[in-house]
């Protein structure tokens, strides 16, 4: 992966991480929000059912007091349950299923209602049984609503489920303290006045149910005081006090209930206090609920506030992953682009193409101050290269002149050099020539005199190559002129006259130079530091000829000597130059003299172009190739 | 170093340090014996007990090296090996300059 694809990947993990997170909590708020206000909604439609039930309870009570008494301490109940009944029903819309229960509750009621006002004001034992079992009935059937109201799925809020459950608990209690309030006033009512056997039935059931009530209301209010001893603030509600300053009358009403020994000042004190504890009981029910509905705001109002703050954080976290992969690129990659741009230019010898980035960053200016001395060595090199190039085709082409003018030189030093074989009056001439280089140092003539005679000479300049090519040429003037201009002289005479006049400071030269007149059938010679002429006799063996002289150009005032040998026919007179017996093998070991003369003599009649042959591949092999060191020159004049 | 030069009894003797005095050390062989004779060396001594093999340009050093010193002084050889006495008799070089047999010879012939 590219170090661009990883840091783009890296950044961009990073910002979906932190778009996400924002993103989720903000969900988290919006959903845990939404929960709470479906919550509400629900509490609120149970609030409102246990207070219809506390209302209807209130008004039941009130015309309980208002049959047994004459008069009612809460004379606007009635109304009052009716108006929460009305608006109860109208809160719920048309489809819930409650509202046919309030429906049937609110029908149930009237004819509750109608029934005990025809029994009133005395009412008959089996009248007031069969009302309290419809009412009761009836809350029954509220109570049941407003438990099976649907609840969030969520884990509600543990203050504000506290707050409403000791609301619940105060309502409950409110609930039974009436309950039992209107089951002893009638108790007592119906007690004073009737001794009919239904009568005493109902005194007695109604004498087990308030003992079973009486529990339940104790029970309930023992319920509720540890709630509300435990709630935080406005909620905490002295329901013990309650309980304290209710239940001892309560328990000694009861107990004077069977015998009728109740004393009216005792049973005004009960009504008052009983009173008392459902008005406290209710009233904290109606603070409780109303501290709830401002802890349920305060709670959407607290996930709303985390809502709109994380919906901002997601976009402040996209916005910042944009910036951060923006600024990189900017910053890191293109600048990171410009330098590779330029390190391919660079590497394709395009150094003009190749500016420096002028706003790069520090770090990768100092990098293109190294490219800008890059691209300065690269002009440089180039330039050099081209001069090297121009210089390079200078020399090639003087070279090629020069091999040329070697090539020019080479043919004029061939055309000095007589046809061979050449048949004369007396013989055959034969010549092998082999210059080491284009020029050589080596050269011969043959020359027939006006009377028949042949003159040949063989020169060896010391060195090979052009110097010694251009003293071979003078050379070979030198001799060719002084032999053909004096036919008459001895040829010591005339290699002496060469000798002396060759210049100084020129270098020195072997020479031999023949002399043959056919007709004496006789060879005379001189050697001037060249090797010693052989001479193959035709019935077989061979004579070596000559001590040696000096060379030509060493001391001007040399004398020389001329030798003679017979040239018998069949005879074969040899001349060499030492590049033949000086030829090294790579041991630097020297082919030698012996070698040669056993080449020479291996077969006395073999054709002279056939000997030269095989000379030649004894060389070559001798060398272990076929370019020699030095020039070879073998010359045969074959006596006919 | 091609040569080694050395002065004794007022004679400079060079002596190469090659075994072949061929066309690749002639020039130089040349140089060092000329750069003597330019030097002041009259009485020259080549020492070529340990050359085998020398050619015609080599020859050619010496005889420019004698022509050089002409009657300046006297240049001379020494411990000449068969395969170049062959040459120098062939050449007649015994004419050219002095041939000795060894150093100590040529000393107290050059010297005298």
């Amino acid at each position: 992966m590219t170090l661009r694809g990883t840091l783009n990947v890296l950044i961009g993990l990073l910002g979906l991480g932190l778009v996400s997170f924002s993103a989720s909590t903000a969900f988290v708020a919006a959903r845990t929000g939404s929960a709470l206000s479906a919550e509400t909604a629900v509490e609120q439609d149970r609030t409102a059912i246990a207070e219809l039930v506390t209302l209807l309870r209130m008004a039941d009570l009130s015309m309980v007091e208002q049959a047994v008494l004459g008069t009612s301490s809460r004379p606007d109940s009635a109304i009052r349950a009716t108006q929460a009944l009305q608006d109860l029903r109208g809160h719920l819309a048309p489809d819930r299923p409650e509202r046919a229960v309030i429906d049937a509750v609110a029908g149930s009621l009237l004819r509750n209602a109608t029934a005990l006002a025809s029994a009133l004001p005395a009412p008959e034992a089996p009248a007031l049984d069969t009302w309290q079992r419809g009412l009761d009935a009836q809350y029954r059937a509220l109570e049941r609503l407003s438990d099976t109201a649907p609840r969030s799925v969520l884990p509600p809020d543990p203050e504000w489920r506290a707050i409403i459950d000791l609301r619940d608990a105060c309502l409950r209690a409110s609930g039974e303290l009436i309950r039992a309030r209107i089951r002893i006033e009638l108790r007592l009512a119906s007690g004073l006045n009737d001794n009919s056997p239904a009568a005493r039935a109902f005194v007695r059931r109604q004498s087990q149910l308030i003992a079973t009530e009486a529990g339940a209301s104790a029970a309930a209010l023992r319920l509720a005081a540890p709630m509300a001893a435990s709630a935080a603030g406005p909620a905490r509600i002295a329901l013990g006090q309650i309980a304290s300053f209710y239940q001892p009358d309560e328990v000694a009403l009861l107990a004077a209930l069977p015998a009728n020994g109740i004393t009216p000042a005792a049973l005004a004190a009960w009504r008052e206090r009983s009173g008392l504890a459902i008005d406290q009981l209710t009233q904290a029910a109606a603070t409780l609920t109303a501290l709830a509905a401002e802890q349920a705001d305060e709670s959407l109002s607290r996930q709303n506030r985390v809502f709109w703050l994380f919906c901002l954080a997601t976009l402040a976290s996209a916005a910042l992953t944009g910036v951060a992969l923006s600024t990189l690129s900017r910053r890191l990659f293109q600048p990171l682009r410009h330098v590779q741009t330029r390190l391919a230019l660079i590497e394709a010898n395009r150094f003009d193409a190749a500016p420096a980035q002028t706003d790069a960053p520090p770090e990768l200016a100092a990098l293109h101050a190294s490219l800008d001395r890059l691209c300065d060595q690269g002009t440089r090199r180039d330039r050099m290269q081209h001069e090297l190039a121009r210089l390079s085709d200078r020399v090639v082409a003087a070279n090629r002149q020069m091999l040329e003018d070697l090539e020019a030189a080479a043919r004029v030093q061939h055309a000095q050099l007589p046809a061979a074989p050449r048949n004369f009056p007396g013989g055959v001439f034969h010549a092998l020539f082999r210059p080491s280089r284009v020029v050589a140092g080596d050269t011969y003539d043959f020359l027939v005199l006006p009377d028949g005679r042949i003159r040949l000479f063989q020169i060896d300049v010391s060195g090979h190559g052009a110097p010694a090519a251009l003293v071979s040429i003078a050379s070979h003037i030198a001799l060719k002129q002084a032999l053909a201009a004096a036919p008459d002289d001895p040829l010591a005479v005339i290699v002496a006259r060469v000798n002396r006049d060759w210049a100084d400071d020129l270098p020195y030269f072997t020479l031999v130079a023949i002399e043959i007149d056919p007709a004496a059938r006789r060879a005379d010679f001189v050697q001037c530091g060249h090797p010693p002429l052989l001479r193959l006799v035709a019935g077989g063996g061979f004579e070596t000829l000559g001590q040696g002289g000096l060379p030509i150009g060493v001391l001007p005032d040399a004398g020389f000597a001329t030798l003679s040998c017979p040239f018998n026919p069949g005879d074969r007179l040899v001349l060499a130059t030492d590049g033949v017996t000086e030829t090294a093998d790579p041991e630097h070991r020297l082919f030698g003299d012996d070698r040669f003369r056993d080449l020479l003599t291996f077969r006395p009649h073999e054709p002279v172009p056939r000997l030269f042959d095989r000379i030649e591949r004894a060389l070559w092999d001798w060398r272990g190739s076929e370019i020699l060191d030095d020039d070879i020159t073998i010359l045969v004049l074959e006596a006919a | 170093m091609l040569f080694d030069a050395r002065t004794q009894s007022g004679v400079t003797i060079v002596t190469p340090a090659a075994t072949r005095l061929d066309a690749a050390t002639a020039p130089a062989l040349r140089d060092t014996l000329l750069g003597r004779i330019e030097q002041g060396a009259h009485l020259l001594l080549l020492d070529l007990s340990g050359v085998a093999f020398l050619d015609s340009s080599a020859l050619g050093a010496l005889i420019a090296t004698a022509k050089r010193m002409g009657p300046l002084g006297r240049f001379g050889v020494s411990g000449v090996q068969p395969a170049v006495a062959r040459l120098f008799a062939l050449t007649h070089m015994d004419r050219v300059f002095s041939i000795h047999p060894s150093t100590e010879a040529a000393l107290s012939r050059l010297t005298a």
